[in-house]
C-alpha cells in the first residue's frame, strides 16, 4: 500500500506542519501581570481552580499564555499508519487523536441500493486520560461518535452515492475508527480534523464485478482517492460565568466551563452544526461571534490541510 | 534486527532523536520497515508522563546465531537501531510532537502513577502492587479490519503475558495494597506485537518513575533453513516457521518470558535464544541511551 507521506525520521517531515501559536505580547503581558499582582501566584490552580483562572480570564488570557480566542499548536500528520486505507494523526496542543480508515465491501441496504456507508467511531480509551475506565464505550466517547456521525450526515463530506460500486450489489464501507491517544480537551474538535483529514488521504483501489462469474476483482495496482465534497472544520468554545467564551478550551477549562459551543462550518462559510449541549444560556451576538471565529478557523485549517496533501510525495 | 528510530520530545517541543550507526545499504527490493509504538508512562508523583515511542525498523540483516544471514539478497547489513520516543509532559507547552510518518509497527503504552486499586473484586495485595495490564489493537492496525480489539482470546493471552512480565521485573514490595495499570495500544501491527508492547511498556514504567529491577527488552526470533533470524515481522511470522518471543532482563542475563509453540529441534533452540538475546541487547543499549538522553535534558531544564 502506497506508505502515503512518508518520512524518515530526521529528514525535514513536510508532511508534517504546524500552525504555532502567535502569542501576542499583550497575552505575555497579562499572564505577567496576573503573576505579578500576586506576587509569585501562590495558588496554581489547585486550592481555588476557577478563582485562580477568573485571575487570567480578567486580563484577557490563560495560564497557558494564549488569548481567548487563540488555538493551541495544531500539528497534523497524514498516511502514518500502512495498514490503513487512509490516516491521519492530529495534535491540538497536548490533545492527541488518531484516524484510520478502512474500506470493505459490502451489499447496499435495500432501500438505498446506490449508496455505500460511511461509519465513523470514537474510542477514548483508557490510555488516553486517568478520566477514563476501561470497558464499554462511555458517555463522552458515545456522544463524541455521534456528532461525528452528523457531522459526515450534515456537511455530506462524502457523497455516500460515490461509494457505490454496483447498484444494488456491491458498495464500500468507510470504517472511520477515531483513537484519542492523549486527553486534553477540545475532543470534538481535534477528531474532526482527524476524520477529514484520513478521508483526505484515503486511496480505495478499483473495483470491477466480473459479468461472467458475478465476483467482485480489486485491483490493488490502481487506486483512486475519495472525493471529498466539503471540508466541515469544527470549532469549539468554552463557556465561563454565562459571558466569556474561549476557544479550544483545555481539559482543565472544561471542567471548570459552565458550558460548551461547537460550531461546524463548511468552505463556503455555511454552517453545518451548531452544538450546544445545554450549559450556560448564550445571547445571539455572542453565539455570532462564536460563528465568525469559527469562520476563520476554518481558513486556517484548511490552509494547514492542504499544504500537507500537497507535500506527500506519490509512492 | 529492524531498525529502531528513536527521538524523545518533552512537552517542551525540544524533540530529541538518536539514530544508531548508519547502515549498509540495503538489500535493493526490501521496503523499510518502521516500528513505532508509543509509550506513556505517568509518574507516580511526577506529572503524568507520556510517552510516545515510535520504533522504526528497517529489514536490513537479521543477526543469525552463527551467520549473517540476509534476507533476500547477499549483502551482510549490519543491524541499525534507532528507537523512536516522545514524551510529552505536563504542564505542556506548545510544542509540536514529531511523530514516525512511517510506522510499520507502533504501539503505544501508558501507566499512570500507583494509585488505590480499582473494583474489579481483585482487591489490594497487603505486601505488594497488583500491576493490571491492557492490551488492545487499533481496528485499522492489522491488514483485514480487527474485528474485536479487546476482550479476544489473543488479547487475553497478550495481557497476562504482559502482566506476568512486569511483575518479574517491577519492584511492586514497594507500593503495597496499590495498583499499577499498563495500558498499551498497538496502532499499527507488523509482527512482534508483544515484544513492541514489552519494550513500550518498559520506558513507559521508567518514565513514570516506578523502579524496575532492569529493563525489559523483548525481541522474537525464528528459524529458517538452519539460521536463527532476530525480529521476525509479519510476514515471516505467518510463513509458518518455528519462532519464539523473548523477554530478557539485560544486565543480569535473566529471561523475564520466552514463549514458543511451534516444533523446533532442541539442537536449534540454543541458536534462537542467542538470536533473541543479541537482539534484545542491541534494544537495550538504544533504550538506555535514551532515557539518560533524557534525564540529562531534563536535569539540564531543571538546574536552569
Amino acid at each position: 500500500m502506497a506508505p502515503g507521506g512518508c518520512r524518515r525520521i530526521g529528514e525535514p517531515a513536510a508532511s508534517l506542519l504546524v500552525l504555532g501559536p502567535w502569542v501576542l505580547p499583550a497575552a505575555r503581558n497579562g499572564v505577567s501581570r496576573v503573576i505579578g499582582k500576586c506576587g509569585v501566584a501562590t495558588d496554581r490552580g489547585t486550592v481555588e481552580p476557577l478563582e485562580y483562572y477568573r485571575r487570567f480570564l480578567k486580563e484577557n488570557c490563560r495560564p497557558d499564555g494564549r488569548e481567548l480566542g487563540e488555538f493551541r499548536a495544531t500539528t497534523v500528520n497524514i498516511g502514518s499508519i500502512t495498514t490503513a486505507d487512509g490516516s491521519a494523526l492530529v495534535k491540538l496542543g497536548n490533545t492527541t487523536v488518531i484516524c484510520g480508515v478502512k474500506a470493505e465491501l459490502a451489499a447496499p441496504a435495500v432501500d438505498s441500493a446506490n449508496k455505500g456507508y460511511i461509519v465513523p467511531n470514537v474510542e477514548l480509551p483508557s490510555l488516553c486520560s486517568t478520566r477514563f475506565r476501561s470497558g464499554p464505550p462511555g458517555e463522552e466517547a458515545q456522544a463524541a461518535s455521534q456528532f461525528i456521525a452528523d457531522v459526515i450526515e450534515n456537511s455530506q463530506i462524502i457523497a455516500k452515492e460515490d461509494l457505490c460500486i454496483a447498484n444494488g450489489k456491491l458498495a464500500w464501507v468507510l470504517y472511520c475508527d477515531i483513537i484519542c491517544l492523549d486527553y486534553d480537551g477540545n475532543i470534538l474538535d481535534a477528531s474532526a480534523f482527524a476524520l477529514l483529514a484520513a478521508l483526505k488521504n484515503v486511496q480505495l483501489p478499483s473495483v470491477t464485478i466480473n459479468e461472467e462469474t458475478g465476483l467482485s476483482e480489486v485491483n490493488l495496482k490502481q487506486k483512486n482517492p475519495l472525493v471529498i465534497r466539503k471540508h466541515p472544520v469544527a470549532t469549539s468554545f468554552a463557556i465561563f460565568d454565562d459571558t466569556l467564551l474561549v476557544v479550544d478550551p483545555t481539559a482543565e477549562e472544561e471542567d471548570l466551563a459552565t458550558g460548551t459551543v461547537t460550531i461546524v462550518t463548511d468552505e463556503e462559510d455555511r454552517l453545518c452544526s451548531v452544538h450546544k449541549p445545554g450549559g450556560s444560556p448564550l445571547t445571539g451576538a455572542k453565539l455570532q461571534d462564536c460563528i465568525t471565529r469559527a469562520i476563520t478557523r476554518h481558513k486556517e485549517v484548511k490552509k494547514l490541510i492542504d499544504k500537507v496533501i500537497k507535500s506527500i510525495k506519490p509512492n | 534486527m529492524r531498525d529502531v528510530s528513536s527521538g524523545r520530545s518533552r512537552g517542551t517541543g525540544t524533540p530529541l532523536s538518536c539514530h544508531g550507526p548508519a547502515s549498509a545499504p540495503r538489500p535493493r527490493g526490501r521496503r523499510s520497515a518502521p516500528w513505532g509504538c508509543g509509550v506513556g508512562v505517568p509518574a507516580p508523583h511526577c506529572p503524568p508522563g507520556d510517552t510516545d515511542w515510535g520504533s522504526h525498523h528497517s529489514q536490513g540483516c537479521r543477526t543469525g546465531g552463527g551467520s549473517h544471514h540476509p534476507r533476500g539478497h547477499g549483502e551482510g547489513v549490519p543491524p541499525l537501531l534507532g528507537l523512536q520516543s516522545w514524551g510529552s509532559r505536563h504542564p505542556p507547552a506548545p510544542g509540536d510532537m514529531e511523530w514516525g510518518s512511517h510506522l510499520p509497527q507502533g504501539c503505544r503504552a501508558r501507566v499512570p502513577p500507583p494509585h488505590h486499586p480499582t473494583g474489579h473484586g481483585a482487591g489490594a495485595l497487603p505486601d505488594r502492587a497488583l500491576v493490571n495490564c491492557q492490551y488492545s489493537m487499533a481496528t485499522f492496525s492489522t491488514g483485514e479490519r480487527k474485528r474485536r480489539p479487546h476482550g479476544d482470546r489473543k488479547s487475553s493471552e497478550m495481557t497476562l503475558h504482559l502482566k506476568q512480565t512486569f511483575e518479574a521485573a517491577i519492584l511492586t514490595e514497594l507500593y503495597p495494597r496499590s495498583q499499577i495499570d499498563i495500558y498499551v495500544q498497538i496502532l499499527q501491527a507488523d509482527g512482534g506485537n508483544y515484544c513492541a508492547c514489552v519494550n513500550a511498556a518498559t520506558l513507559a514504567v521508567i518514565d513514570a518513575g516506578i523502579p524496575m529491577r532492569d529493563y525489559v527488552c523483548a525481541s522474537s526470533a525464528g528459524f529458517v533453513e538452519d539460521t536463527a533470524l532476530a525480529d521476525l515481522s509479519y510476514v515471516e511470522e505467518a510463513s509458518g516457521g518455528p519462532q519464539a518471543a523473548l523477554a530478557l532482563l539485560p544486565t543480569s542475563g535473566q529471561i523475564a518470558l520466552l514463549q514458543m509453540d511451534s516444533r523446533l529441534h532442541e539442537d536449534h533452540l540454543e541458536a534462537v535464544i542467542e538470536a533473541a538475546s543479541g537482539a534484545c541487547r542491541a534494544v537495550h543499549a538504544v533504550l538506555d541511551g535514551v532515557v539518560r538522553d533524557h534525564v540529562r535534558e531534563v536535569t539540564a531544564l531543571l538546574g536552569d
